[in-house]
């Protein structure tokens, strides 16, 4: 399970999963919506695939990864999801104050 | 556990409600705990292992074959979620409505579940075979 909780605090690697809600994709297809390097986005790839959040085919010379989400897995990154966004917010506003030098 | 070790884990389960069952016929005759307890908190039980159940069908994955259009998987993930929610739902009126009524409810529910799983079934059949005409 720590596994998973490690997996899903990353925003990167949480958005992976989202994109593979509809459907399977290759590496190269799911790279291709990051600005990372492949090395990066392959890490990235390797803890979900730790996690058993994904799963890997070989296909020729492609990699398809295939979402491998429990329910209660989904949920988790559902919530996780909103409260990245919600710390996301808050951490702006804190800057945007500081900025305007209020507390 | 769920889904590493299915069979393990279907056998302490269904320990896990004998063992509660018991100690809850006991508790009530000795007017420990309401006559209605033992029956509550098995239907309870039953509606949370559905539940558990349920949430690990995504992770049952169909074999994988060259141009997978994901529409077995998105079946599953459907079907997880419906039964997830039927479950809770099953447990959460043995919990909460009164016991002549709790059964009808409850079936109710998870009857609803059911159908709604065949109907995707047979929307995802009808979408692949769709798939497969039209090459």
């Amino acid at each position: 399970m720590n596994a998973v909780f490690k997996a899903l605090a990353d925003p990167t690697r949480r958005r992976v999963l989202e994109l593979l809600k509809s459907g399977p994709k290759t590496a190269g297809e799911l790279s291709d919506q990051f600005p990372f390097s492949k090395p990066t986005m392959s890490a990235h790839f390797t803890v979900l695939r730790e996690a058993d959040l994904v799963d890997m085919q070989k296909s020729g010379k492609t990699v398809v990864y295939r979402l491998k989400l429990s329910i209660l897995e989904d949920a988790l990154l559902s919530f996780a999801d909103a409260v990245g966004v919600v710390s996301r917010n808050v951490t702006a506003s804190k800057s945007r104050a500081l900025k305007k030098g209020t507390p | 556990m769920m889904t590493r070790k299915p069979i393990l884990s279907g056998i302490l389960f269904g320990l896990l409600i004998l063992i509660v069952a018991l100690a809850l016929k006991f508790a009530a005759a000795r007017h420990l705990v309401s006559v209605d307890m033992p029956m509550r908190a098995i239907q309870i039980l039953v509606g949370l292992m559905m539940a558990l159940y349920g949430s690990a069908i995504p992770k049952k994955l169909p074999r994988f074959r060259e141009g997978d259009n994901g529409l077995v998987q998105s079946l599953q993930r459907t079907t997880g979620w419906l039964l997830t929610v039927a479950g809770l739902g099953y447990a959460a009126v043995w919990a909460l409505v009164p016991l002549s009524e709790a059964a009808g409810w409850s079936m109710a529910v998870v009857g609803a579940a059911i159908a709604l799983v065949a109907v995707f079934v047979v929307r995802t059949h009808l979408a692949q075979r769709a798939g497969r005409a039209t090459g």
